[in-house]
C-alpha cells in the first residue's frame, strides 16, 4: 500500500489527480462572531476525499469549533486543506488539491474571494496588497498573485526543476529577498528578489528540505528529511540546517541519523528558540552548539504531524494525525513543557495560522 | 548546559596564547589564590589597555559531537569528556537523581537496554558546568539464522545437490561467522552448503552462526529419499475452512479438481460412490441429481511408470493414490434458499468470516494500519476487521492472496447485469502519473447449504483481465514466518519464484508483518494473479500503478462508482455484476444471488520503497439499497 505511505511523506503530495475542479454545494450556514486572539488549524483530510476542515481554537478559552469553514459557509473547504495565512485582516486558505485559495474573513470565516487557476498550490507569502506568492507542488513556477482582485498575475521561473517533479514551500523574507525551501524531490533553497521577481540565488543543501523560519538573528533554519529509503532520489541522514540569510552560506549542520524523520522547523515569538520534530518534539536555543539529548516533548509513538507556536504566550501546539484516518488532535504545551490543554479537531491537522 | 560566568573571547584567547608559560603546577597555584587577590594579581596593562581576569568556573568538553553515546547490554562503556578549569573540581555523573560515579571519566555498565540520560555535574568554588548526554543502551544483537523449508520437512533425493542459502541477520556485528555441522561434525565455514548424499537414511544438518553478542543454532533434519513421495488431495475452502467437503444445488454442476506432487504423467479416473464414471481429466465436474451426499474418489496414476517385472513371478505396478471428496446437494432449491431483503436490512456488510491477509506493512501496525495489538487471535481480528469497515477505515490485505470475506444480513439479488448489484470501495485513484490502483480480484458464494456460512462455492467475477496472457489462475504464493523480529517476511510461489514482502523500518516498525493470528509457521494463499502493472517513472522517479480496464476491487476503472475525488468526498468504490460470475474454466455461472463476498489481492509486486502491492477495503454495500 502506498497512498498513506504518500500521505505520510506529504499528506497531500500527490496533487495532480482525477479532481479537476470543485463543486462546492452550499447548505445552511452558521453565524459565528471569534474576536480576539485565536489559532486556525488546518486539517487536511484524507488525500481525494475532499474532508478538509478548518478549525479554530480559542487559547483564553480553551474552546475549539470544528468545521467552522463549512459551518459559516455552507460548502466544503475541499481537499487537502494545506496551510493558512493571515494578511491585512484576512485569512488565506491554502487547499491544494481542490487548486483554491480562499479568502475568509477571519472573525465570522465568512468567505471574501477565492484565487483559482492554481496548479497545486501550498503557501501563500504577502509582499503587499497586491502582491503575493504563491508556491506549488509538482509546478516548476511560483505563482505571482493579486490578491485584492483574486487573480494570479504571473509567475516566477524556478531553474533546473522538471514541472512534473517540481516543489516550492514555505517562504520567509530577508528585506528585499524571499527565500523558498524546494522540498519534494528537491534539495535547495531558492533566493528570489521581490523588485524583479526573478530567482537570483539558490543553495544546495540536504535531501528534501522540509521547512523554513528566520530567527532573530537573521539565520535562516531548514530541516531536511533525508528522503527515503529506496527513493530515486536518495536517502540520506536528514540534516537541521542554519544558514546565515546576508550571506547565504551555510553556517551550522546538525545531522540527525539516517531513517529519522525531521520536519516542521519552527520559532517561538522572539525568534530565539527553534523548534522541530523528529519522532517527538525537539527544542534548542538558537545559538546553540548542539542539539539537546533529551527530546522536549517525547514520541510516544503517534504522528506528530505540525507544530506551532504562541507568538504571545510562548505555549507550544502539537498536531497529532494519530493514524491519519480519525479525528487528529493538538496538544498544547506551556514553555516549560507542561500539558495545558488537548482538544480534537479534523482529520490529519497539519498547519495553524494565529490570529 | 554549561553555567559560567561570562568570559570575554579575547581574554580565553590570550589565556590559550599564554598556556605553555604556565606549568600545571603554577596554574594550580593561580588558581588557588583569593578571590580578590586574584583579581589584583591577573589585572595588567598592556600597550594601553586593561584587562582583568574572572575566576574561571569548570567547562566540559564532550567526547561526542551529540552528546549521545551508545553501549550494549552487560558491556562497560567508557565517557571520557575532557575538562577545562576543573583542577579541583568536584565531578558526579548521576542518572534519575542516583550517583553513577564521580569520577572525572565514567565507566559504567548497564544491564537492561533503553535510553539512559546521565547529567554531568562538574564545580569548583567558582561555579559548576552541566552537561546532559545520553546513553543508548541496545540489546545484544546475535545473529539470527532464517532457512525457508517446506512446512511438511525436508525431503532430498539421493545422489542430488542441494545448496542451502540460509539468510543472516546481524551479520554485520563484529566477529560474525558461519559453521555447518553435520551429526555434529564441522563440515563448512562458508555462508552456504553444498549437501549431497548417495544413500537414503536420515542425518541433522546444523547450522551455527556467532557474533560478538552471541550464537544462534538452527537444526534441520534432513530425509534422503530415493525418490520424492507423490500426494494426491483435494484443497480446502479456505484458511479457516478446512473441510474439502463440498456443497451445490441440485442440477448445478461443480468442479473437482485435485492437486499432485511428484507426479510426472499422472492419470485421473474418477468414482461416484465407488462407481466409476467416465471422466479422465484432472477436473471432474460433478452433477448431482437429486439430493443428498455423494463421496466422489479420484485415484492417480503415474503414467511415465510402467509395471515392472521384479522377478519371474513377481511384477511391481504403477503407483496410485486415490483422494476423496464429498459433496453435498441441498434439498432445497436455489429461490427456496434466497433470504430475501427485509424492512430493516443493512445495505453493508454485517459479518466477516474470515480475515486471512498475506504479509504487509500495515498488518498488525498499531500506528497508522489501525490495530491495537490484541488481534492475536482470528476471532479478535475478524471482531477488528468488522468494527473497522463499520467505521469505512481501510483494512489492508497485504501482499498477494491475503483475503477478507464478509457476508450480509440477506442475499444480494442479481439483478441481471441491467446494473451493477453491490459495491467495494477502496482508495485507489487515478493520476497523471498513473495513480494508485491495487487491484483485488471480487469472488462470490452462495450459500447453497444454508448454514450461513461460506463454506460453499466460491466463483471468481470476471474482470478485464480474465483469460488474458499474462493472468494466471491457481497460483500460490507461500509464506514463512521470519526467524526473527523485524525482518522480511519470505515466500515462495507455484511457478518456482521466490522472494520477500519487505521490511520497511523507516515507516512500519512493528515486530512481524506476518499476521499474529496465523499460528502456522507458513500458510499458502491461492487465487488468481495479474500481471503488475506497476512501475516507476523515469522522469519524476514517483511508483505508480496503473488501472486496469474494470472488474476489480480498489482500482479505478470503467466501472469505477465515482468517489475519489474532491467533489463528492465520498470514498473510491467500484460496482461489481453478479453475472459475471465464471467456473474455474471460465464460462459462465448463472446466479440469482449472492450471500458472500470475497476480495482477494491479485497481485504479487512490490513497488519499491512503497513497498508490495496490496488492495485496502472499506466497505461493501449493496446497491438495490
Amino acid at each position: 500500500m502506498k497512498r498513506l505511505l504518500r500521505y505520510r511523506s506529504c499528506a497531500a503530495l500527490a496533487a495532480l489527480l482525477l479532481a479537476g475542479c470543485m463543486e462546492w454545494d452550499y447548505g445552511e450556514t452558521e453565524d459565528f462572531t471569534s474576536s480576539g486572539a485565536g489559532l486556525f488549524i488546518t486539517n487536511e483530510g484524507n488525500f481525494q476525499y475532499g474532508n478538509a476542515t478548518l478549525s479554530y481554537y480559542d487559547p483564553e478559552t480553551k474552546q475549539v469549533e470544528n468545521e467552522v469553514f463549512y459551518r459559516a459557509n455552507g460548502m466544503k473547504l475541499g481537499d487537502v486543506a494545506q496551510s493558512m495565512t493571515l494578511h491585512n485582516g484576512l485569512g488565506w486558505v491554502v487547499v491544494n488539491n481542490s487548486h483554491v485559495i480562499f479568502a475568509i474573513d477571519p472573525e465570522t470565516f465568512r468567505e471574501v474571494g477565492r484565487i483559482t487557476n492554481l496548479t497545486s498550490p501550498r503557501y501563500i507569502h504577502f509582499l503587499s496588497d497586491k502582491k503575493a506568492y504563491v508556491t506549488q507542488l509538482w509546478d516548476n513556477r511560483i505563482f505571482i498573485v493579486d490578491p485584492s482582485r483574486f487573480e494570479v498575475t504571473g509567475h516566477i521561473a524556478c531553474p533546473r526543476m522538471m514541472m512534473e517533479s517540481g516543489s516550492t514551500e514555505q517562504m520567509v523574507q530577508y528585506g528585499k529577498y524571499v527565500y523558498v525551501n524546494c522540498w519534494s524531490y528537491q534539495d535547495r533553497i531558492l533566493k528570489i528578489d521581490t523588485e524583479s521577481d526573478t530567482v537570483v540565488g539558490e543553495l544546495t543543501i540536504g535531501i528534501q528540505p522540509t521547512s523554513l523560519v528566520l530567527d532573530c538573528n537573521g539565520k535562516l533554519w531548514t530541516i531536511t528529511d533525508g528522503g527515503y529509503e529506496g527513493s530515486p532520489y536518495g536517502f540520506e541522514a536528514p540534516t537541521l540546517y542554519r544558514i546565515d540569510a546576508e550571506s547565504f552560506t551555510v553556517e551550522k549542520e546538525f545531522r540527525f541519523r539516517k531513517g529519522d524523520r525531521g520536519s516542521e522547523v519552527q520559532l517561538n515569538g522572539a525568534g530565539d528558540t527553534l523548534y522541530w520534530i523528529n519522532g517527538g518534539v525537539w527544542a534548542m536555543d538558537v545559538t546553540a552548539d548542539r542539539v539537546p539529548v533529551r527530546p522536549f516533548i517525547p514520541d510516544t509513538g503517534t504522528i506528530y504531524y505540525g507544530l506551532t507556536v504562541d507568538p504571545v504566550r510562548g505555549d507550544l501546539y502539537v498536531a497529532d494525525a494519530i493514524d491519519y484516518q480519525q479525528q487528529g488532535l493538538v496538544y498544547r504545551y506551556s514553555k516549560q513543557g507542561e500539558l495545558l490543554d488537548r482538544f480534537y479537531v479534523g482529520i490529519i491537522p497539519g498547519a495553524f495560522c494565529w490570529k | 548546559m554549561m553555567h559560567t560566568s561570562f568570559r570575554p573571547q579575547w581574554l580565553a584567547a590570550a589565556f590559550a596564547a599564554a598556556a605553555p608559560a604556565f606549568s600545571s603546577r603554577k596554574f594550580r597555584l593561580f588558581r588557588a589564590l583569593p578571590a580578590a587577590l586574584l583579581l589584583l594579581l591577573a589585572a595588567c596593562n598592556k600597550d594601553g589597555e586593561i584587562t582583568e581576569e574572572i575566576p574561571e568556573t569548570p567547562i566540559i568538553e564532550l567526547d561526542s559531537e551529540t552528546g549521545v553515546y551508545t553501549a550494549k547490554v552487560g558491556r562497560e562503556v567508557t565517557i571520557a569528556p575532557a575538562y577545562r578549569y576543573a583542577e579541583e573540581a568536584a565531578f558526579s555523573w548521576t542518572a534519575g537523581g542516583v550517583l553513577l560515579s564521580d569520577q572525572p571519566t565514567l565507566r559504567y555498565t548497564w544491564e537492561t537496554p533503553g535510553d539512559v540520560y546521565l547529567l554531568l555535574r562538574v564545580e569548583n568554588k567558582n561555579g559548576f558546568a552541566e552537561e546532559e548526554l545520553k546513553v543508548e543502551v541496545l540489546a545484544l544483537t546475535p545473529p539470527v539464522i532464517s532457512l525457508v523449508l517446506p512446512p511438511e520437512g525436508l525431503k532430498v533425493e539421493a545422489g542430488t545437490e542441494y545448496t542451502f542459502a540460509p539468510d543472516f541477520a546481524h551479520d554485520d556485528v563484529e566477529g560474525f561467522r558461519v559453521e555447518w555441522l553435520r551429526d555434529g561434525k564441522v563440515v563448512g565455514t562458508e555462508r552456504t552448503y553444498v549437501f549431497r548424499e548417495s544413500t537414503p537414511g536420515r542425518c541433522l544438518l546444523t547450522i551455527r552462526a556467532s557474533n560478538i553478542d552471541g550464537t544462534a543454532e538452527r537444526e534441520v533434519p534432513v530425509e534422503v529419499v530415493e525418490a520424492m513421495p507423490r500426494t494426491v488431495g483435494f484443497p480446502a475452502l479456505s484458511y479457516f475452512q478446512p473441510s474439502t467437503d463440498r456443497s451445490t444445488l441440485v442440477g448445478r454442476g461443480i468442479d473437482l479438481k485435485p492437486f499432485t506432487t511428484g507426479f510426472d504423467r499422472p492419470q485421473y479416473s474418477w468414482t461416484v460412490d465407488g462407481a466409476p464414471v467416465s471422466c479422465t481429466d484432472r477436473t471432474f465436474r460433478f452433477t448431482p441429481a437429486a439430493p443428498g451426499s455423494y463421496r466422489v474418489a479420484v485415484t492417480v496414476t503415474e503414467g511415465a511408470s510402467a509395471p515392472q517385472a521384479l522377478t519371474k513371478h513377481l511384477t511391481r505396478g504403477a503407483e496410485a493414490l486415490t483422494a476423496k471428496v464429498v459433496v453435498r446437494a441441498a434439498a432445497k432449491s436455489e429461490a427456496e434458499l434466497l433470504r430475501a431483503k427485509e424492512a430493516g436490512s443493512s445495505k453493508v456488510q454485517n459479518k466477516v468470516y474470515e480475515y486471512v491477509p498475506a504479509p504487509g506493512q500495515f498488518i498488525g501496525e498499531t500506528r497508522t494500519g489501525g490495530f491495537t495489538g490484541a488481534e492475536t487471535t482470528h476471532a479478535r481480528a475478524v471482531e477488528w476487521a468488522l468494527q473497522r469497515l463499520a467505521g469505512q477505515q481501510f483494512v489492508s490485505l497485504g501482499g498477494f492472496g491475503g483475503y477478507l470475506i464478509v457476508g450480509f444480513d440477506h442475499s444480494i439479488v442479481n439483478r441481471g447485469g441491467a446494473g451493477y448489484d453491490f459495491a467495494v470501495q477502496g482508495n485507489a485513484f487515478l493520476s497523471t502519473k498513473g495513480g494508485s490502483n491495487e487491484a483485488g480480484i471480487v469472488w462470490v458464494m452462495q450459500d447453497t447449504n444454508g448454514n450461513g456460512l461460506p463454506d460453499d462455492e466460491w466463483y471468481e467475477l470476471k474482470g478485464s483481465e480474465t483469460g488474458r496472457e499474462g493472468t494466471l489462475q491457481e497460483y500460490a504464493v507461500t509464506y514463512y514466518r521470519p526467524a526473527g523480529a523485524r525482518m522480511d517476511v519470505p515466500w515462495t510461489d507455484s511457478e518456482g519464484g521466490k522472494g520477500s514482502i519487505d521490511y520497511l523500518k523507516t515507516f512500519h516498525d512493528q515486530d512481524f508483518y506476518y499476521p499474529a493470528w496465523i499460528e502456522a509457521e507458513s500458510y499458502t494463499l491461492r487465487g488468481t494473479r495479474l500481471p503488475a502493472q506497476n512501475r516507476l517513472d523515469p522522469a519524476t522517479g514517483y511508483w505508480a500503478n496503473d488501472p486496469y480496464g474494470w472488474g476489480y476491487a480498489d482500482n479505478v476503472g470503467s466501472d469505477d462508482l465515482g468517489g475519489a475525488d474532491a467533489a463528492t468526498g465520498d470514498g473510491q468504490c467500484c460496482g461489481f455484476r453478479i453475472a459475471n460470475a465464471i467456473r474455474p474454466d471460465g464460462t459462465p455461472i448463472e446466479l440469482q444471488y449472492i450471500d458472500f463476498v470475497k476480495v482477494q489481492v491479485g497481485v504479487n509486486a512490490k513497488s519499491g520503497p512503497l513497498g508490495e502491492v496490496s488492495t485496502e477495503v472499506f466497505s461493501f454495500r449493496d446497491l438495490s439499497m
